[in-house]
């Protein structure tokens, strides 16, 4: 069922070490609240959220880029009508968070926050600026690879999830503990791929990262 | 299936917080809450914790003492409220289940009072 996911326990990634549980998870079947889940009006979601390039009085710093796709579950079913959350460093690798302390510069058109629903297709867009890479201190000399932070309601509780999506090409990908924490073969469903095809010409780079939630049992066939 | 990932320290100023399940007034109302805390029983100051009912869904961030809480109302037709439970360290959401009555509920990582996790 879980052979994609990461282990709780990763000590290569020393914050899990005090914050795996050590006891196995009960397996139970899920009951009405978990088959369940809030649904999101239009009116959860402003016109400008889902560009994070814009209503901060200015053009950030960066490469302006599309990032789109497709929001299916594992049988294939589009996940019509769901909020996505996401958030980022600037093009420097920093973050808009009063903690983040990596000596890089703040870009006060730009704090790395956006929002959309998937349309009835499942489908989802947004427009933002390439994100950085940047140090943490998990390790000598570590730094995470650039990646934009996905948090995903689909239309279960069950469904419900956080990742991270990540860039093609990127050097740092291999010495990453986090996304190594996922088994070899569910890497590559967290990096985009570049989308020649979706690029606007002379504005937009695109990346195409389609994302499979797990099915909810008993939900009505699309 | 699309792995997850953590999520990472730097949240609070992008996932908005809904801490009222149900509104003030609301008959029956009450604040339920707790502390996270982690296998050495420090406090978790950097976790989410979501509901969700049949109510509605709710959604705080701990503070610095790993406190969080929601405003809402017992559920009716079932005996629990689900949670999910997100934080830096945490690889993947943990689920639990906070009983129907319960009013204070905390959610500890790991060690001897390991709250109880579920999977589905």
């Amino acid at each position: 069922m879980m052979t994609n996911e990461p282990p709780l326990y990763w000590p290569d990634y020393k914050s899990t070490m005090l914050r795996a549980p050590q006891l196995p998870p009960k397996q139970v079947d899920p009951e009405l609240a978990e088959l369940t889940g809030p649904v999101f009006g239009e009116s959860a979601v402003g016109p400008l959220d889902h560009d994070l390039t814009r209503g901060l009085g200015g053009e950030p710093i960066g490469e302006r880029i599309i990032v789109h796709g497709k929001v299916t579950d594992a049988d294939g079913r589009p996940i019509p009508h769901s909020l996505i959350e996401v958030w980022q460093t600037n093009s420097a690798g920093r973050y808009s968070h009063d903690r983040d302390q990596h000596p890089a510069p703040l870009d006060p058109h730009f704090n790395g926050v956006g929002r959309c629903l998937t349309d009835a297709e499942g489908n989802y867009r947004f427009v933002t600026i390439r994100p950085g890479a940047y140090p943490w201190r998990n390790h000598h000399n570590a730094w995470r690879p650039a990646h934009i932070h996905f948090s995903l309601f689909g239309r279960s509780f069950l469904q419900r999830m956080i990742t991270q999506m990540y860039f093609p090409g990127d050097p740092l990908l291999a010495h990453d503990p986090i996304l190594d924490s996922v088994p070899e073969p569910a890497r590559d469903l967290l990096v985009a791929q570049f989308d020649l095809g979706q690029t606007v010409p002379e504005w937009a780079l695109a990346f195409r990262w389609d994302i499979v939630l797990r099915s909810t049992p008993m939900e009505d066939p699309q | 299936m699309t792995p997850s990932q953590t999520i990472g320290p730097f949240f609070s100023h992008a996932l908005v917080p809904n801490l009222h399940v149900v509104p003030e007034g609301t008959p029956g109302a009450f604040w339920l809450g707790g502390r996270v805390l982690d296998g050495a029983g420090d406090p978790v100051p950097d976790a989410m914790i979501e509901t969700w009912q049949r109510e509605g869904w709710g959604r705080s961030l701990t503070d610095a003492d790993g406190r969080w809480g929601v405003h809402t109302v017992a559920p009716e037709g079932a005996e629990f409220i689900a949670v999910s439970v997100f934080a830096r360290g945490l690889l993947r959401r943990l689920c639990t289940r906070i009983p129907m009555h319960a009013v204070e509920f905390d959610i500890v990582l790991q060690g001897d009072n390991e709250t109880a996790f579920y999977e589905f």
